[in-house]
């Protein structure tokens, strides 16, 4: 009996160790338990990127400001579009700013140009420092969203709900941090930073 | 009666063939409760059934395994090693964001499960009982870790449905637990009392010398 259960014994340890192991990937060594932490860490790290919105033309200090939107939100997109608002203004008084802010719109199926003009219009975003935008197809869309990480679910009201939060991006594309949107103050003053070539 | 019990085993079996089609996927995998409560139980019975059949078709395999799984140790911790696995909100998420995670999914559970069917035959009530205990109190737990926290905690499933889910897992807990531990803790408890008593007919195992 005891010469069967050493081989078990065995056995039970590798595969607990392969799980574990699978577990310390998956939680980042035990400590993000939430796909949203995770994502954090990962932008921490320098791993979060989308490619897709590398802008070779752009100023070498550029960093926007991007979150995503859906103009028919009655509640967190109308919050977030006055903290743009402030940004806007901020950044407009910042001579010399590289700092832009972008408001991409994942409703690619009903938020037409003329939606996205009034939303614009609503909050007095103002071209080039503020730019509201969606992808060009909703595969477009997806592959944007599968890259940042960000997930939209119906709410089964006609609405999404999506982890939201605000991406520092620079002109390569890379996520150089991630913002809650009570943070957005932070967050500018992180951006103003990089955004005029004065690392923090 | 015969014919559906023969094909009963067949049609599990081959039910995770039916994850292949994608609009059947999404219908479950979009729902917390599904995903948690209907997919994974059935990819582990999917398991066991192919365990059982490859314990017949293939003896060797039979053979092999029962060197590294006295008294059906490495199925049980196996079964609650994945389940573990699988409580853990971000698991969720990569399971339906990142192909690798999903082909784990499949595998762990499916895995499991072979290894639970190949184990029955040497499987302890002693070992039983701290299986299904453990995994009862890890349902319960996850359970009411999912009903009482106020934000979503999968950025796929809105909050309502994680308390759904919360709910389904303790009274799954509360059914399974019981049941299980009723059933092997009685057997436990009545081989405990027999080997108390003076052997009549042989002990079940050699005695070390």
């Amino acid at each position: 009996m005891r010469a069967r259960l050493l081989p078990t014994l065995l056995a039970c340890v590798l595969a607990s160790a392969g799980v574990g192991a699978a577990l310390a990937e998956l939680t980042g060594g035990f400590t993000h338990w939430t796909f949203e932490e995770r994502r954090r860490e990962h932008a921490r790290q320098g791993l979060l990127a989308a490619p897709m919105l590398a802008r070779a033309d752009a100023p070498v200090h550029e960093v926007r400001i991007l979150d995503f939107i859906f103009t028919r939100c009655p509640t967190v997109c109308r919050v977030l579009g006055t903290e743009y608002q402030q940004m806007q203004q901020a950044i407009l008084q910042t001579p010399g700013s590289a700092v832009r802010l972008v408001s991409i719109s994942f409703d690619v199926e009903r938020d037409s140009e003329a939606d996205l003009r009034a939303y614009a219009r609503t909050y007095q975003a103002q071209s080039p420092v503020w730019t509201v935008t969606n992808s060009a197809t909703p595969e477009d869309d997806r592959r944007l969203r599968r890259a940042l990480g960000v997930v939209a679910i119906p709410d089964g009201m006609g609405g999404f709900v999506h982890n939201s939060a605000l991406h520092l991006i620079d002109r390569d594309g890379r996520v150089l941090a991630l913002y809650d949107y009570t943070q957005w103050p932070t967050a500018l003053a992180h951006a103003q930073r990089l955004g005029t070539g004065n690392t923090p | 009666m015969t014919y559906v019990r023969s094909w009963l085993p067949t049609t599990i079996a081959l039910l995770p063939l039916m994850w292949l089609l994608p609009p059947l996927r999404h219908a479950v995998e979009s729902s917390m409760l599904l995903h948690m409560l209907l997919q994974f139980p059935l990819l582990l019975a999917a398991g066991m059934m192919a365990g059982r059949w490859l314990a017949r078709a293939w003896p060797a395999l039979d053979r092999g395994v029962a060197r590294i799984d006295a008294l059906g140790l490495l199925g049980a911790i196996s079964l609650l090693l994945v389940s573990a696995f699988w409580m853990v909100p971000a698991a969720l998420d990569l399971a339906l964001l990142d192909a690798r995670y999903a082909a784990f999914k499949y595998v762990s559970w499916w895995g499991a499960g072979v290894l639970l069917a190949l184990g029955a035959s040497r499987y302890s009530p002693v070992v039983a009982v701290f299986t299904y205990g453990n995994l009862a109190w890890m349902l319960a737990s996850a359970g009411l870790l999912y009903q009482s926290i106020e934000t979503p905690l999968c950025v796929s499933y809105l909050q309502n449905e994680q308390v759904w889910t919360g709910r389904g897992l303790i009274v799954l807990a509360l059914l399974l637990g019981p049941w299980l531990l009723l059933r092997d803790g009685l057997r436990c408890l009545s081989e405990a009392g027999a080997s108390a008593l003076p052997p009549l007919s042989g002990r079940r195992f050699p005695s070390p010398r």
